[in-house]
């Protein structure tokens, strides 16, 4: 009779240690949950600050294309126009005499 | 004995089982929760600067464009200047020619030129003060009789015009006129002027345009 309590004892103390043992994992698990939460919002967070720094590095980078269109396109035309420039002063009498002609009707 | 360590060890099975279904499921809760951040994350970055990188392009091409335009005016306003200073080299030219004798010349020239385009008989010619006396009506005449095959009687108006040079021929109620001075023809012809300017002054540029 008193190893037959024995046994029930044994067998209740292993269904609380089980108990115990389910109950571990479970808070353990929800701890996985809740650290896979903050973790998941913080890669996110992260993403979205990187992603607007980055966007801000963009966007500050436009001045300095300016610059290089400004300098590329305006020297250019610095080019083109002193040389059509050039050109027409070896024209300009040619031009001048044309005009009077016109002015007065000997076009 | 034996019994009850079955018992036992199957509870204790069964406990291990479950310890590690729930904590396998927690696992792969976390895997798939952190799968799914990087694929936001993704989206996020990619959104954010994929808005930066056409917002910056389109300021670039805007201010390319407008770069651009800019220096098309510049382009224009300097050719303007060439254009302007060759009518300018020409007014100076028409303000020196009157004190010239070969002015008399181009006077009879536009008022021959003037009586060309009326159909009248009788013509009055009007000019700027002082410059009356720099026409020799007969010869007038006789150029226009042979440049138009008519007969034309010319007379000089009391009336002067403000102009540096050239004449008005009108008709004798001053119903029909053609207006010859200076001034005029260059408003008149200032299209063609400039088109000549340009065609002499920027050929070569405007092919290579």
């Amino acid at each position: 009779m008193c190893a037959a309590h024995d046994e029930i004892d044994q067998i209740h103390e292993t269904e609380l240690a089980a108990k115990e043992r389910i109950e571990k994992a479970q808070k353990k698990a929800r701890k996985i949950h809740e650290d896979a939460d903050e973790e998941s919002k913080r890669v996110i967070e992260s993403a979205e600050i990187k992603a607007k720094d980055s966007a801000v590095k963009m966007l500050s980078e436009i001045e300095g294309k300016k610059a290089e269109i400004e300098s590329s396109v305006f020297k250019e035309t610095e080019k083109t126009i002193k040389k059509m420039q050039e050109s027409a002063k070896k024209k300009r009498d040619d031009a001048y005499q044309a005009v009077v002609k016109i002015l007065l009707g000997e076009a | 004995m034996s019994g009850m360590k079955n018992i036992i060890e199957i509870i204790n099975a069964k406990t291990a089982e479950k310890e590690k279904e729930i904590l396998d499921e927690a696992e792969a809760h976390k895997a798939k929760k952190l799968k799914d951040a990087h694929t936001k994350a993704e989206e996020i970055t990619a959104s954010i600067t994929g808005k930066a990188k056409i917002d910056s392009n389109a300021e670039v091409s805007r201010y390319e464009a407008s770069a651009k335009l800019q220096s098309k005016y510049k382009l224009l306003e300097a050719k303007e200047v060439l254009i302007e200073d060759v009518m300018s080299a020409a007014r100076t030219h028409l303000e020196d020619l009157i004190k010239k004798t070969a002015y008399d010349k181009t006077l009879a020239k536009l008022i021959v030129d003037g009586a060309g385009s009326l159909e009248e008989s009788e013509l009055e010619i009007v000019t700027p003060k002082g410059h009356s006396s720099k026409i020799d009506l007969k010869a007038v005449e006789a150029e226009v009789a042979k440049a138009t095959g008519r007969k034309v009687k010319f007379s000089v108006s009391k009336d002067n015009v403000r102009a540096t040079g050239g004449a008005i021929v009108r008709n004798k109620d001053s119903t029909m006129w053609v207006d010859n001075t200076f001034e005029a023809r260059f408003e008149r012809l200032e299209s063609e002027i400039r088109d000549t300017i340009s065609s002499i002054l920027f050929r070569t540029e405007e092919k290579k345009e």
